[in-house]
């Protein structure tokens, strides 16, 4: 009897001996551990693919999901905020009072709005390019040595843009080009970023292929060469390199890929993203699960019922100055781009039934009228709403080297492209060879085409011009700094070598 | 069976009666066991002869005897009883039971320890006193007072809810806001059980522990020092709580059955200005404040609007006098063969707030077989429970402003204005064990044991909003899993004069597995569907992961020499999934000594001193987290928003993986959370075990406590976890116990325990830099963490009063530039006067100073416990001193944002000091709801407040029914009782409760309040 035992427990301990080996080897199953993340050319893809998400994100607008500081429980699209919001043309109906704090260049005032001066997603994309960086070079399998080094453009291409775009928002940015970097970085001057961006945007340009296959959406809304290009050429406005600017853009027109889409393609290229003008752009596409509601996209402040749920105007441009803005419009009503980017409601069919379009878009007094210049099914909710983000587009990439032209004095160049702006909007041609009338007009030209599509702002505080167009801003502010976002507050946590910008020191 | 032998001797001895009444000096006399409880069939005799009988069924028994006969007495499950027989009249004779000889021995991790010889600090709970007449949902709240150094704050009045346990100080820092608690390890007989889910994983509310019936335990051990709990290696840092269910006990069948009902009645609520008060109040805001152009809604200015005449009493509606009901009964028993329990328990207890409640369904079966003549002996033990609490989904608020209707109002009847919503809590559990024990040899015991837990959570949730009439289904399901398999050697040779050696060799291994199950859906029309239903395509939901495994090696040696010098050592290594390859051992070593001095020679004669020992222990022991894959750098694959959208999942169709900027990235370094321990004790009996103390002195140093620290954004990531904070408790703790009995009839039993505790941040990482917490309402008011300082210690903004004129605030020289308020705000006359430590003219962060320490300084617990004749009172209080506290509750009511105007109920303003005009000497600053500056938030120095309290947390008041009378109807024991509980409190605190603070010391406003309840029961034993 006592043997049985002996051999029981003997039994039992080899079993458990022998059990233990993995016992203490756990692998998640939900998700995979670094070690595990960089296998194949799939992690590869998507990682590649994670930046761009998270780069959408970050113009998207930062919410308590991603830093416990900030209150806002969803995004408003603060690319509109950044990019548009105190460009002196906007009001708000409603008397929104963060809108209003927001266009007064009041942007520590209001907890809001303190989620904009936060720049954490866009060190998240650019950490996320960081570590493709790092590690796809190590990976061999599962992709062409052709698609790696795609993969690796397109991650210097988003690392460039996020510093890009945040540079354009704050200004003097710190840049991070190591993974897993902890040390406290500080703002570097913006020419130097903008230099690292041309940089960046070179390597990218070298590698990266002009379309992928694919939908022109799909295609667009990744790195291309020319999505590359026209990165560099804005940067270089930045560093006033014109003539690099101008090479660049002309590298994209000479490819003959990108063409201007007629005015009756608008609704494909502000409502679909589909169409041969877009350069590049944010994807978002409700049939495969990739769209804001409510919250995320800005439609929701602009759009009103028939488009969305909302009964009364948040953000729009008031009728006195759209009419200054579009001299042809209120001459003869021949800026075709009139109709298509504002749209006047019935106000007098209730809120729980479609309201009619006017035909006349202007037809509502001076603080009724609908910015539309991207929109949605009329079924008065905020679901799946999926318009595009453009960040460069054609038509934007042409005036933009017709002042680079200007600047050089190739004046015919210049009027060249903005003519074809000009014809495909329906009013008649530019013909002064005047340097700085040149200049002036199609500075006003890019307001009228590129009104609400998260451009101006950045022309102005470029040209050094916001206070011209923005009372809130004096001369001596711009000069000091207003022009740029602050800096939120969770930046200087740890970080003893954060400055905040000179304006923003004094004006709280 | 057991009657008919009984009834069978019974009969028996009648027919012999007449035989025996021939003799002599016929005595009549009783067996009785040490609680009075009669004995029937007990066999009695004359030692040495065959002049024998057995009890009757009432328990008496008629002898024949002279003087100087030995009596003999036995009976199964009793010890056999001698007494000379002196002429007595009454010979009634008492048994002892058996089982008392175990009383002697105490549980302590894998095994048990004669009392005399422990040398850790142990302290022991004998749970069916208190379980027997009150009534809890868990058992925790019931050692509230009861353990020196054990501190238990019940933090909710919510039924359901999680008290929290803190052994020997704090130790645990928290990542956020939140307030984290260093959770000791639970063991029910011998399996370490789920006593938490992680909060990722945590989705239900409920205590998971409220699941154990309380009156299924025995006893509860508590080991608060390092060398009785370093056997539990890394999980033991924070204290073991040891719990012992219920067995049979040898003799008769126990068979009890408890049934008692509770009226929970409101205790004083939140002071509501209601109706005119607070449209005075509203309309006063608007006249002092209101900007240009700023109109009062037409609710308090149109008195045709029919909310103008309002007065809801909102927590008069929502709070309601509610009934709690807890039933339980048992059988047990044991013989040669082994022992039986089986148990059945239902409680229900009725919130007093309006859809809230906590119902407890449990049933436990344990059985244990003799086999092989005792050499083997196999036990199984089976408990199923379902608790499911249900919760107010907030749909209905009793901070509703008085001038809104109730539900039940005709204006608004049928309007469904307000949906009630849904939410409950489901937790399952089934706790399987099985051992068996095999007496190898004479003293070499080998213990082989397997225990499968499974518990399930359910969450379903229905909400409407009543802004966006959206409603908002969610469903989870939650599984966890834990598989341990145990093994253990144990020899215990006893040899020579009073040497006795025990020595412990044992492995374990365990696995626990959770995996999560959630789908969510919101529609914009409302539904009052309560499942979850997908509007679109896009069904899709989510579930996650997460399991850990331990493999542990553990012995312990134990030397004693006539009970009189004790050395002992342990020695754990445990390994666990959750660190890196590199780091994934850690060692637990203790050692301990001690010394019975009462049993020196010198002592010999002085009989007052019956037991004094001196114990001395130093040992380490650790704690893990709860993240199981933190050290392997998690990655992230983006979830689903709050639209079910993909977009923080994929970008054009392609998904990836991120870092999860939340965790840091792979750090192969984090390791445990080391605690060093030393112990000093001395235990003393004096007076015939009249009097006892017991005191003991320890300090506990956390080393490497886990720790999250901000990076710079620029990084991408927001934090990254390190072993950093070193944390030092140092207290004392005493117990004195008196057992006065003046009379025979009157008993008085006193227990007093109080306990120092210091608690101290001793080392921060980087030159020991403050850690500033993030917080939701800004960097500004995060909780710090710095050396020197306790830990959850209050740094706070310096109250200077208000600012009385213009030219108080303070104007920098330099710039000509004002003191700049809390965030940033342009200071106004009227605001909160903040001290600018700094100079730097701008009232942040750098500005706070420690004002105070919410760590309780002591706690304690005073039982008073007396019975005369068949009556017994009991009282329980409990006790912090030296803790401050923030009333936070309030100043969240007298916050008021733009929109304010009938949002939330108002306090009446009258009842506090609030500044309106200059030369107020008010505590509060101008409630200005249009001053973006009014600079009322919570950490602010003004409003801490002494948060000590002493509590009369229960009193009894019991009556144990005669014998006589319960005989006739077949039952053997019975006692009626009423029980108050949370009876009345002491406190300076102007809140409601001092006891229902958050332990970072907050009030917050989310507080359930403590009913008080009535409880009258019964309790049986046949």
């Amino acid at each position: 009897m006592r043997n049985k035992i002996f051999i029981t427990c003997l039994t039992s301990l080899m079993f458990v001996s022998q059990g233990c080996k993995d016992w203490l080897d756990e692998l998640p199953i939900n998700t995979v551990t670094e070690d595990q993340a960089w296998k194949s050319g799939s992690d590869a893809e998507g990682a590649v693919a994670k930046a761009f998400a998270i780069f959408r994100r970050a113009l998207a607008g930062l919410t308590k999901a991603d830093t416990p500081s900030t209150t806002r429980n969803g995004a408003w699209g603060d690319y509109y905020f950044w990019g548009d919001m105190r460009s002196g043309d906007w009001i708000t109906p409603n008397n929104d009072g963060d809108w209003q704090a927001g266009f007064e260049n009041r942007l520590i005032s209001r907890t809001e709005l303190e989620p904009m001066t936060n720049w954490r997603l866009f060190y998240r994309a650019i950490e996320q390019c960081n570590l493709v960086l790092e590690n796809v070079p190590n990976i061999t399998e599962g992709f062409t040595a052709e698609r790696k080094a795609q993969l690796l453009a397109e991650a210097h291409f988003m690392r460039a843009m996020a510093h890009f775009y945040a540079a354009r928002i704050w200004g003097d940015i710190p840049i991070n080009l190591t993974a897993r970097n902890v040390q406290p970085l500080g703002r570097e001057p913006l020419a130097d970023v903008m230099r690292m961006v041309v940089a960046e945007a070179d390597e990218a340009i070298a590698v990266l292929p002009w379309l992928y296959d694919g939908t022109r959406k799909k295609s667009t809304s990744r790195g291309t060469k020319g999505a590359a290009l026209a990165l560099k050429a804005h940067a270089l406005m930045w560093l006033k390199d014109y003539q690099g600017a101008s090479d660049a853009i002309k590298q994209i027109i000479d490819e003959g890929k990108f063409s201007l889409a007629p005015i009756e393609g608008f609704r494909d290229m502000f409502d679909k993203g589909e169409t041969n003008e877009m350069v590049f752009q944010m994807f978002y596409d409700a049939s495969i699960g990739e769209f804001s509601d409510y919250y995320g996209h800005i439609m929701t402040y602009y759009l009103t019922n028939p488009y969305t749920d909302r009964g009364n105007l948040s953000l729009a441009v008031p009728r006195s100055r759209i009419l200054q803005i579009y001299p042809d419009y209120a001459r003869d009503q021949s800026d075709k781009r009139v109709a298509e980017f504002f749209q006047s409601i019935d106000f007098s069919v209730g809120e729980n039934e479609l309201r009619p379009i006017l035909a006349d878009p202007i037809a509502n007094g001076e603080r009724l009228i609908m910015f539309a210049k991207f929109r949605k099914a009329k079924d008065r909710t905020y679901n799946l709403m999926d318009g595009p983000v453009p960040i460069f587009r054609y038509a934007e990439l042409l005036l933009l080297k017709a002042e680079a032209d200007a600047r050089l004095s190739n004046l015919n160049e210049s009027l060249a492209n903005l003519n074809l702006v000009r014809a495909r909007a329906g009013i008649p041609l530019f013909e002064k060879a005047d340097q700085p009338l040149l200049i002036e007009e199609i500075l006003e030209e890019r307001r009228r085409e590129l009104i609400g599509e998260f451009q101006r702002v950045y022309d102005l505080v470029r040209l050094g011009r916001l206070h011209e167009f923005n009372s809130s801003v004096s001369e001596k502010d711009e000069k000091d700094g207003a022009g740029f976002f602050p800096v939120s507050d969770e930046a200087f946590a740890n970080n003893p070598n954060m400055t905040q910008t000179y304006y923003w020191q004094f004006n709280q | 069976m057991k009657t008919i032998i009984q009834r069978t001797c019974f009969l028996f001895t009648v027919l012999m009666l007449p035989v025996l009444v021939v003799a002599q000096r016929v005595h009549t006399g009783k067996v009785t066991d040490d609680s009075g409880e009669i004995l029937i069939g007990a066999t009695i005799g004359v030692k040495s002869t065959e002049n024998f009988t057995t009890t009757n069924e009432k328990g008496f028994y008629t002898l024949t005897l002279k003087v100087g006969d030995t009596l003999v007495c036995s009976y199964v499950g009793y010890k056999t009883a001698e007494v000379v027989y002196r002429q007595a009249s009454n010979l009634t004779i008492r048994l002892e039971s058996n089982v008392k000889e175990l009383d002697d021995a105490i549980v302590i991790g894998y095994g048990s320890k004669i009392r005399q010889e422990v040398t850790g600090s142990i302290s022991e709970i004998k749970m069916d006193k208190i379980t027997e007449t009150q009534v809890a949902d868990s058992f925790e709240s019931m050692l509230q007072g009861k353990v020196a150094g054990m501190n238990i704050q019940l933090n909710s009045g919510e039924p359901g809810s999680t008290p929290t346990i803190i052994i020997r100080g704090l130790a645990a820092v928290s990542r956020g806001d939140a307030s984290s608690v260093s959770e000791p390890l639970y063991v029910i007989d011998g399996v370490p059980i789920i006593s938490r889910s992680s909060d990722e994983f945590n989705i239900t509310s409920t205590n998971v522990l409220a699941d154990l019936n309380p009156s299924d335990i025995d006893d509860v051990v508590v080991l608060k020092d390092a060398s009785a709990a370093a056997i539990y290696g890394s999980r033991a840092a924070n204290g073991v709580i040891l719990i012992t269910t219920k067995k049979g006990k040898r003799g008769k069948p126990q068979i009890s059955f408890n049934a008692r009902t509770g009226i929970n009645f409101v205790p004083q609520l939140l002071d509501v200005a209601g109706g005119v008060k607070e449209r005075e109040q509203v309309s006063r805001l608007y006249q002092l404040y209101a900007p240009y152009g700023v109109s009062m809604p037409a609710m308090y200015t149109d008195i045709t609007n029919p909310f103008y005449n309002n007065s809801s009493d909102w927590q008069g509606y929502l709070y309601n006098t509610s009934v709690t009901q807890d039933y339980s009964g048992s059988i047990r028993g044991a013989g040669d063969f082994g022992q039986y329990s089986i148990s059945m328990g239902h409680m229900d207890n009725k919130g007093i707030l309006f859809n809230t409640g906590f119902k407890r369904y449990s049933t436990m079966a344990s059985t244990s077989f003799n086999a092989l003549k005792n050499k083997v002996v196999i036990n199984n033990t089976l408990a199923v429970s379902r608790t499911n609490q249900s919760r107010n989904v907030g749909a209905l608020s009793t901070g509703f402003s008085s001038l809104l209707p109730l539900p039940d109002a005709p204006v608004v009847k049928g309007a469904e204005v307000f949906k009630p919503g849904k939410d409950s809590n489901v937790n399952d559990r089934i706790r399987f064990s099985s051992d068996a024990t095999l007496n190898v040899i004479k003293d070499l015991v080998y213990k082989v044991s397997l225990s499968l837990e499974y518990t399930r959570s359910m969450h379903d949730s229905l909400g409407v909003s009543r802004r966006t009439l959206r409603a908002s289904n969610t469903s989870g399901n939650l599984e966890s899993r834990n598989l341990l398999f145990q093994n253990t050697v144990t020899y215990s040779p006893k040899f020579g004069d009073g040497h006795s050696l025990s020595f412990l060799l044992g492995q374990s291994a365990e696995k626990i597995e959770t995996k999560l199950t959630e789908v969510s859906s919101v529609s914009a029309a409302p539904t009052l569907s309560e499942t979850v239903k997908w509007p679109t395509g896009n069904s899709i939901g989510s579930s996650n992961y997460t399991a850990s495994s331990i493999l542990s090696y553990f012995s312990r040696l134990d030397y004693a020499y006539q009970q009189k010098y004790m050395i002992g050592g342990s020695l754990r290594a445990d390994g666990s999934s959750k660190f890196g390859q590199a780091n994934r051992w850690g060692i637990f070593p203790s050692v301990s000594v001690g010394w019975n001095f009462a049993k020196e020679g010198v002592f010999e004669g002085m009989d007052w001193l019956v037991n004094g020992k001196i114990r001395a222990s130093h040992g380490i022991s650790g704690t893990t987290w709860s993240n199981d894959y933190l050290a392997l750098g998690i990655m992230d694959g983006g979830k689903l928003d709050q639209y079910n959208s993909l977009l923080m999942i994929s970008y054009g169709g392609i998904a990836g993986f991120s870092p999860s900027w939340y965790d840091g990235f792979k750090n192969e370094n984090l390791t445990w959370v080391k605690s060093q321990m030393s112990n000093i004790g001395m235990d003393v009996s004096l007076f015939r075990n009249k009097v006892e103390f017991v005191f003991d002195a320890y300090e506990k140093l956390t080393k490497g406590l886990l720790l999250t620290t901000s990076l710079p954004t620029t990084s991408g990531y927001n934090e990254v976890y390190r072993n950093a904070a070193n944390v030092l408790n140092r207290g004392l703790e005493f117990t004195v116990n008196t057992n006065m009995s003046s009379r025979k009839q009157f008993n008085w039993n006193t227990g007093l325990n109080f306990a120092l505790n210091r608690n101290r941040v001793v080392a921060l990482p980087d030159g020991n830099a403050d850690i500033i917490k993030t917080s939701t309402s800004g960097q500004d008011f995060g909780s710090v963490v710095r050396t020197g300082a306790p830990l959850n210690g209050f740094f706070f903004y310096q109250s200077q009063g208000i600012y009385q004129t213009e030219d108080q605030i303070p104007v920098n020289p330099k710039t000509g530039a004002r003191l700049v308020g809390l965030q940033s705000k342009k200071l106004a006359v009227g605001d909160r006067n903040f001290k600018d430590q700094n100079g730097d003219y701008i009232i942040d962060v750098r500005d706070r100073i420690f004002a105070g320490d919410p760590n309780p300084k002591w706690t304690g617990g005073w039982t008073n416990d007396f019975t005369y004749k068949n009556f017994g009172l009991n009282v329980i209080s409990t006790f912090v001193a030296g803790r401050k506290i923030v009333n936070t509750a309030l100043l969240d009511r007298l916050k008021y944002g733009k929109g304010f105007a009938g949002t939330k109920s108002m306090p009446n303003f009258d009842n506090y000091s609030i500044w309106e005009k200059s030369g107020d000497m008010a505590k509060y600053p101008t409630l200005n709801p249009w001053n973006d500056a009014s600079q009322i938030v919570s950490y602010d120095s003004e409003y801490i407040e002494d948060g000590s309290y002493f509590k009369i947390k229960t009193a009894t008041l019991s009556y144990n029914l005669k014998p006589k009378m319960l005989s006739r109807i077949g039952v053997g024991r019975a006692r009626v009782y009423c029980t108050l509980d949370n009876l009345v409190t002491f406190q300076k605190y102007s809140g409601p409760d001092a006891e229902l603070i958050t332990i970072d010391g907050f009030d917050d406003s989310k507080g359930y309040p403590m009913r008080r309840m009535m409880l009258f029961g019964v309790s049986l034993g046949l």
